[in-house]
């Protein structure tokens, strides 16, 4: 009896063990609609959960598609995705934590090349041909790759951590928003580099924690600084001279406490959006700051902004745990859609 | 008889599987199909109206070499977050989180200080001679904070034996050593026992990477993940008089792990490393006095922990140090009416490189403990604890509980209780730079549970015991971290309320006849955890993720003369990942089976044995993106020496 008893015990145990499973995270299927005008919303997922993930919001069809890479490819883009550019037919995702580069193709999202090989990535600049600059969080150097041949070809010494690229009048400014890699520094300069001959050429002080960078249509950069990680210094705006590197203007916030982010500007390239507990904006021919929002934040905690066309996007990363809100707006401040991206919408990238 | 057994046996393990095999049920109806299971023990109950779980000493034996993490991932209800073999790995009672689990060591708090949580992977299994899991609100009995339960780690000395060596040396996969040594002396006014763990492991099994490809995942090595520690633990005990004795604990330990990165996270980019030691020290006295006990305890306790990322230019130094006494009574009023009384004083100085200068806490506890008796079926116990923290005061602790004997000659007992219980916030919560909030408000939970329990001797050597636990717990202002309102940082607030439910099933049968001995035992467990605050829309009554609904274990052990078998197995139902519950982790099912022989010399007893660990080759991983080891092997020697 009990011999019975011990073998149908171990029978049950066999039978429950022998299935054969997925043992992976399974995430629920989604379409995936590419055509036509929209926007991509680069979600960052949480760190070292690698469930970072890009969405593309459709003005056709108002509809939102998530998950695209995973789906396109079978498995998961990557741990915290910073940005996206787009180039040609095909577009550029960074992925900071996995320290690498998916270019994937505009039509299926199919992934055509992975570049590897960074510390810690989280812009890329096409800069000159076929050379794009990667900034680096963690390293004193931008990488260069070779997107047609697909390979690095090398770095460029910076002296310090980079962030946020532009390009105009034929040079690559790039901010110096972090500290970490050199604490005896203070990340307050925005770096000029010279394409061309591949070379750092100058340096422009401005306050500290440059976060964001825009070019205006007379070619002037636009900079935002949050002042510091723990407010040392008053938040200001900055707008440089291209041409002689010279500060043409210097607007501050009023007071430390604040963390202005998110510096964007219009399609037209003549107003500046940012965000500031609520969105605000200025022409680029004001020289003071709005002292009331264009959009109130209201019981929203805005994370990231985008401007296109004639569309003002806002995201919402609620708790950081759950899938992000992203807020439509138009130009007369009226709620056109809200959607759930992924989790943490960080960047958007108009199509 | 037998056959009477067996359908009993069969007749009460069922409603375990088919619950497993079904993935949509509702609690309501869970409560009601699973009546008539019941348990443990006839011992007299200390535990009046709350739930128990004692890990036997037959687990603690095969367990020997392993750490506390896979000790309770295969033998309680609890379920492990384990982040990879040898890596990070918590515990969690009941749906709640694993800073709402208390560990105790000889009655003395050991979970960090900063962190509010403990490393089960860090706690050998050999330091360990009793443990035991207090279930909700009977941990109140033990220290308040434990809103899921609390684990209690014992130190014991058996005064019958003057001399006695152990020596064990396991040889395992993926170059794991581990080496166990003990030496007990003394005589019956003194003992003394040194206790020393040593642990090896490059740990570097392979796994499929899921990451790069879901559908043909490569094989690869895991790398950086590697640990090695050194324990050492002295106990002296005096005996001062018939029931006087003084005890002194003092353990101290070393570990050091490579953080391997979980996939997708670049692992050449990462060089990650942590390193924790710690010394703990106990001086214990108690004295039986005429009609009542006394007993005086104090610790000091020592941690520290340094994380180093290179690439990320951290490397953080974070020292505690803790100092508790308290003082114990226990006197029995009437003969129906027991007290139980204690005063604890706690202080706690943390230091960190992520703190502003050094914190401290000064908590004062006042507990009083009652325990009437109605009748020879009726027990009851009502328990009060208050809280001064750095002098302000925390609202009251009651816990009521009652044990009932259904039946006058059979072993039926029911038994139910209703607490309330404080978490305060961890020293990080309140005082990392930036972002700590020191305005935080403890976290509060009510809970209640109903259980029964039974157990029935089928024949002489033929016992079945069962148990079946219901419980709910609500916590509010559960602390949850996320950016200010300014977006520079993250900081914590009281945000979330949660809602816990869920029924604890467990059997055990043991059958002996003559030099065969047969011990099966199992356990299920339905977990429903969801958050009830509105907060922002959005997801509501969603199982909160890693939490599973549905776990069940097994352990079998049969020993027939010299020789022994054992296989465990465990199956974890699926954990959401989102708190969408869109994405998810799938069940997994492991197994390990064991085999030993004993050998036996006059004042010289041995053991060999030899384990296969996950004997499937299941790949699994219980969180994302943390593979742990196919099937392993390991082969082990033990050695005992002693006086006759």
């Amino acid at each position: 009896m009990k011999i019975k008893l011990l073998f149908f015990w171990i029978a049950i145990i066999m039978f429950a063990s022998c299935e054969e499973e997925d043992f992976g995270e399974v995430q629920q299927s989604s379409e995936t609609f590419l055509d036509g005008e929209g926007f991509f919303i680069v979600n960052e997922g949480n760190f070292s959960h690698s469930n970072s993930s890009v969405s593309f919001y459709s003005f056709d069809s108002s509809k939102i598609y998530n998950r695209l890479f995973y789906e396109a490819n079978n498995r998961p883009l990557g741990d915290v995705s910073q940005s996206m550019i787009l180039h040609d037919t095909t577009a550029f995702i960074v992925v900071n934590n996995s320290s690498k580069i998916e270019q994937v193709s505009l039509k299926t999202f199919k992934s055509k090349a992975t570049y590897t090989g960074f510390t810690s990535p989280r812009r890329i600049l096409p800069a000159k041909g076929d050379m794009a600059y990667v900034s680096d969080l963690y390293s004193d150097s931008l990488t260069i790759i070779d997107i047609e041949n697909q390979t690095v070809e090398g770095h460029l010494d910076i002296g310090r951590s980079s962030e946020v690229m532009v390009k105009t009048s034929g040079k690559v400014f790039v901010a110096n928003w972090s500290q970490l890699n050199h604490p005896e520094l203070a990340n307050n300069k925005i770096m000029v580099i010279d394409p061309a001959a591949n070379k750092l050429i100058d340096s422009i002080k401005v306050t500290k924690e440059p976060n964001s960078m825009v070019v205006d249509k007379r070619g002037n950069v636009w900079v935002l600084c949050s002042g510091g990680y723990t407010n040392e210094e008053t938040p200001a705006l900055y707008c440089i001279n291209a041409v002689d590197h010279s500060i043409k203007e210097r607007i501050q916030f009023k007071h430390k406490e604040l963390n202005p982010s998110e510096l964007c500007i219009n399609n037209n390239q003549d107003t500046l959006y940012y965000l500031n507990q609520g969105v605000y904006r200025m022409s680029i021919s004001e020289n003071t700051l709005s002292q009331k929002p264009f959009l109130e934040e209201g019981d929203k905690l805005f994370y990231a902004l985008g401007v296109m066309n004639h569309h003002i996007i806002v995201s919402d990363a609620v708790d950081y745990q759950q899938k992000g809100i992203v807020y439509l707006y138009d130009n007369r401040k009226q709620r056109v859609d809200s959607l759930r991206a992924g989790i943490i919408p960080g960047f958007f990238k108009g199509k | 008889m037998m056959n009477r057994g067996f359908y009993i046996m069969v007749l009460l393990m069922f409603p375990a599987f088919s619950l497993i095999a079904q993935d949509t049920i509702r609690v309501g109806d869970e409560v009601t199909s699973l009546e008539g299971i019941t348990v443990k023990a006839t011992k007299i109950r200390k535990m009046s109206g709350y739930k128990k779980t004692r890990i036997d000493s037959t687990a603690l034996e095969q367990y020997s070499t392993s750490s506390f993490s896979e000790l309770l991932s295969r033998h309680s209800p609890m379920f492990i977050k384990s982040y990879g073999q040898g890596a990070l790995a918590t515990a969690s009672f009941r749906g709640t989180s694993a800073s709402h689990t208390k560990v105790l060591w000889n009655g003395v708090e050991i979970s960090s200080p900063m962190l509010g949580q403990t490393d089960f992977s860090m706690i050998p299994v050999f330091a360990a001679d009793k443990v035991s899991l207090r279930h909700g609100g009977g941990s109140i009995s033990k220290g308040s904070g434990g809103l899921g339960g609390s684990i209690s780690i014992k130190n014991e000395i058996d005064w019958s034996e003057n001399f006695r060596m152990k020596l064990e040396q396991r040889f395992g996969s993926f170059d794991t050593y581990k080496t166990n040594a003990s030496l007990k002396i003394g005589n019956s006014e003194f003992q003394s026992r040194t206790r020393l763990h040593y642990a090896t492991s490059d740990n570097d099994f392979s796994f499929k990477n899921n990451f790069k490809n879901r559908n043909d995942p490569p094989v690869e090595v895991r790398e950086n993940a590697g640990y090695s520690q050194t324990s050492l633990l002295q106990e002296m005990y005096w005996k001062l008089g018939p029931d006087d004795v003084v005890t002194l604990h003092v353990w101290g330990q070393n570990h050091h792990r490579n953080i391997a990165p979980p996939l997708g996270v670049n692992a050449s980019s990462r060089d990650e490393e942590q390193e924790n030691s710690f010394l703990r020290s106990i001086v214990h006295w108690k004295k039986q006095l005429k009609s009542s006990t006394l007993s005086v305890r104090t610790a000091y306790l020592y941690d520290y922990l340094n994380y180093k990322n290179d690439i990320a230019r951290i490397d953080s130094d974070n020292y505690s140090y803790r100092m508790v006494s308290a003082v114990k009574y226990q006197k029995p009023l009437t003969p129906k009416l027991t007290l139980e009384t204690s005063m604890k004083h706690q202080r706690t100085r943390v230091r960190s490189n992520n703190y502003e200068g050094q914190k401290q806490r000064n908590r004062i506890t006042a507990f009083a403990g009652l325990e009437y008796t109605f009748s020879k079926r009726l027990v009851s116990r009502l328990m009060l604890r208050q809280q001064w923290i750095d002098g302000s005061l925390i609202p009251v602790i009651p816990s009521v509980g009652m044990d009932y004997k259904v039946l006058a000659n059979r072993d039926l007992f029911v038994k139910a209780n209703l607490s309330r219980n404080y978490r305060l916030p961890t020293m990080n919560d309140l005082y990392w730079s930036p972002g700590g909030n020191s305005a935080l408000e403890p976290e509060r939970g009510i809970s209640w549970e109903l259980g029964a329990e039974y157990s029935q001797k089928i024949t002489n050597d033929f016992k079945i015991e069962t148990e079946v636990t219901g419980f709910r717990s609500a916590i509010d202002d559960w602390i949850s971290w996320s950016p200010d309102s300014v977006m520079s940082y993250w900081t914590p607030r009281n945000l979330k309320s949660v809602v816990s439910k869920g029924v604890e099933n467990s059997i055990s049968v043991t059958w002996q006849q003559g030099t065969t001995e047969l011990m099966t035992r199992a356990s299920y467990n339905f977990t429903r955890t969801y958050n009830k605050s509105k907060a922002k829309e959005n997801e509501t009554n969603n199982q909160l993720i890693y939490v599973p609904q549905h776990t069940f274990s097994s352990y079998t052990f049969l020993k027939y003369k010299k020789w022994y078998a054992d296989i465990t197995y465990c199956y974890t139902g699926k954990r959401y990942t989102t708190p969408e519950n869109d994405a998810f982790m799938p069940a997994f099912s492991i197994t390990d089976a064991g085999l030993g022989y004993h050998f036996q010399q006059d004042d010289f007893k041995g053991e060999l044995s030899f384990k296969v660990n996950n004997l499937f080759d299941t790949d699994y991983q219980v969180m994302a993106w943390h593979p742990m080891p196919g099937r392993n092997y390991h082969f082990s020697l033990k050695i005992n020496l002693f006086d006759l």
